[in-house]
């Protein structure tokens, strides 16, 4: 449970750092280039109204970025955190009282000091509020993350789904909820004192805002640079049922009994769209398929009432 | 006397077409107050938007000591002239010593020389530093904050100091004792300052001289006294619609 939660936090907290890391400089670009800007967040917005679950779904197959795993989940998570960062770092910038902005040119500020001693600190409220917006959304979408094997509390969730027993599925829905309320309590407490005449704190948390999403970010591409593939590996996947991963494990104990081989597992993957997609893209190396379902669903051959005619088909 | 700031025949026409300035010449001596007046949209603003390079002229040539602002570079420009606003333009997330230290920062003084120069700023414009430095503007009253803001101006000692309209928000009574506190502290620093207001009351009240603005052309510019006997009906006209002249005329000599 505890190891859920780690991980969704990790999932949430990485994602949203990425966000504010790529997401603030983007809304700078888009309040000094008005036509860029607009197309930015045309972007942003668009990701924002696809699903997560279909974009969950379509990111597994598609290369470099894709696959099954935390990877792609945190992209997709990531996509979700930006509109609102950047949105809200355009809002905020646009929102500062002309005349302190004329003050800062008027005295002699060149572009980049006005952005860093003006225009950012007085955006800092706004933009903090974005990123609240980005986490808790960040919470929620998370939960979904599941369905590609990135882990977290949409495990119970999803598990719950198939078990049909809501005492397992409540154990990843009240966490998570909870969760979400802690994130927005936090960053509410963070907005306030970064509003002005509010705290005295701020150019500290302002920093320290900054220095944390930085330092998240280089430790996440570290950590992806350097679990790239060592040695010889297997990935085995599964579909999300019981029966599924009881047989992905049983698969993957016995290639590490008879080789070898290092084995990856990546169970409990969405279904068989998923788990079909990894397998093209190279994401995962084995699952188990059903005859009839490999038949139907992904040769897309008729339906076929006797037994022995698909057997001999393929066998 | 030496020029401090040179207009010739400047125009200034907005990217529409529309003119806003047209032919204004005039000279700024070092050292005076120069106060224009006029009507709301006249171009006031933008002869000091001119003076610090915020806008360049159509045509003609704007001169700050001798050079024209076509050849300065405009952040150094910016820096010799102190610019106060009517809304001020505080930075609300800076205590009230970091907006005044804020050129002096950009130039980068050691910050001895900076805590130092704030107090005695804060000291000059009435304020006690020990007690205003480390406040906020929002906990100052309106007057406050506008002699912070000229305490900014003067920051780093800038030659020229202009100002748009810096009492226009303030209470009346307010108001007239920041022009005493005005002039007691030019008395002493003796500035060039360009000041603009549509307060007929106040420029007779602070000016060394004083320029009529109307459609964009300066109609009259000289001494108050002779301002005020002036014949020209455009000037005559302006001077009626503007009721509290006498009064407050009266007060300040």
């Amino acid at each position: 449970m505890l190891g859920a939660l780690g991980q969704h936090v990790v999932l949430t907290l990485v994602a949203t750092a990425t966000a504010i890391a790529i997401g603030v400089p983007l809304g700078i670009v888009a309040t000094r280039r008005p036509r860029l800007g607009a197309a930015l967040l045309a972007f942003a917005n668009i990701v924002q109204t696809v699903p997560s679950l279909a974009m969950f779904g379509f990111l597994v197959a598609v290369p470099l970025i894709g696959g099954v795993g935390a990877r792609s989940a945190l992209i997709v998570l990531f996509l979700y955190a930006l509109l609102p960062v950047m949105r809200n770092t355009v809002a905020g910038i646009h929102g500062i009282e002309r005349a302190a902005r004329e003050a800062g040119v008027a005295m002699g500020m060149t572009a980049r000091q006005l952005l860093l001693q003006v225009e950012l600190p007085l955006a800092m409220p706004t933009i903090v509020a974005g990123v609240r917006v980005a986490a808790v959304v960040g919470v929620g979408a998370a939960t979904i993350a599941a369905a590609i094997g990135a882990g977290g509390l949409g495990d119970y969730i999803f598990r719950g789904l198939s078990m049909t027993d809501p005492t397992v599925i409540l154990a990843g829905a009240v966490p998570a909820a909870l969760l979400a309320l802690a994130v927005d309590a936090t960053l509410g407490w963070l907005e306030r004192g970064l509003t002005p005449g509010a705290a005295r704190q701020r150019r500290v948390t302002f920093r320290a805002v900054a220095a944390t999403a930085i330092a998240l970010t280089l430790i996440v591409t570290a950590s992806f640079a350097l679990s790239g593939r060592w040695g010889t590996r297997v990935i085995i996947g599964s579909k999300n049922f019981t029966e599924q991963v009881i047989l992905g494990e049983l698969l993957a104990q016995t290639v590490e009994r008879a080789t070898d081989l290092r084995v990856d597992r990546r169970l409990n993957l969405g279904g068989t769209f998923i788990c079909e997609e990894a397998l093209r893209a190279g994401a995962i190396d084995l699952y188990v398929e059903y005859t009839g379902t490999a038949l139907t669903a992904i040769f897309h051959q008729p339906v076929a009432p006797d037994r022995a005619e698909v057997y001999a088909r393929w066998l | 006397m030496a020029a401090s700031i040179e207009f010739e025949c400047v125009h200034y026409r907005l990217s529409s077409g529309v003119a806003v300035l047209e032919d204004v010449s005039f000279t700024v001596v070092r050292g005076e107050v120069l106060v224009l007046v006029g009507r709301s949209g006249v171009g006031k603003t933008t002869v000091l938007r001119l003076i610090n390079r915020l806008l360049l002229p159509s045509a003609g040539t704007v001169r700050v000591e001798s050079r024209a602002t076509t050849d300065w570079d405009p952040i150094v420009l910016r820096r010799r002239i102190g610019y106060v606003l009517q809304e001020v333009g505080l930075f609300p997330h800076m205590t009230i010593g970091r907006n005044i230290a804020v050129v002096p920062h950009l130039e980068g003084w050691p910050p001895d020389r900076i805590r130092a120069r704030c107090a005695e700023l804060l000291e000059l414009v009435g304020l006690d530093p020990a007690s205003y430095e480390g406040r906020y503007p929002h906990e100052l009253s309106g007057g406050q904050r506008q002699r912070v803001g000229f305490a900014r101006a003067l920051a780093a000692d800038p030659p020229v100091v202009l100002m748009d309209e810096p009492f226009g928000a303030l209470d009346p009574l307010t108001r007239s004792e920041m022009h005493r506190e005005f002039r007691r502290i030019q008395e002493r620093v003796r500035k060039t300052v360009v000041m603009v207001t549509h307060d007929m009351g106040e420029a007779f009240a602070l000016a060394t001289r004083l320029g009529v603005l109307a459609e964009g052309r300066l109609v009259a510019l000289d001494t108050p006294e002779a301002i005020a006997r002036a014949g020209d009906p455009r000037i005559r006209m302006f001077l009626e619609a503007l009721p509290p002249v006498p009064v407050v005329s009266r007060v300040s000599h």
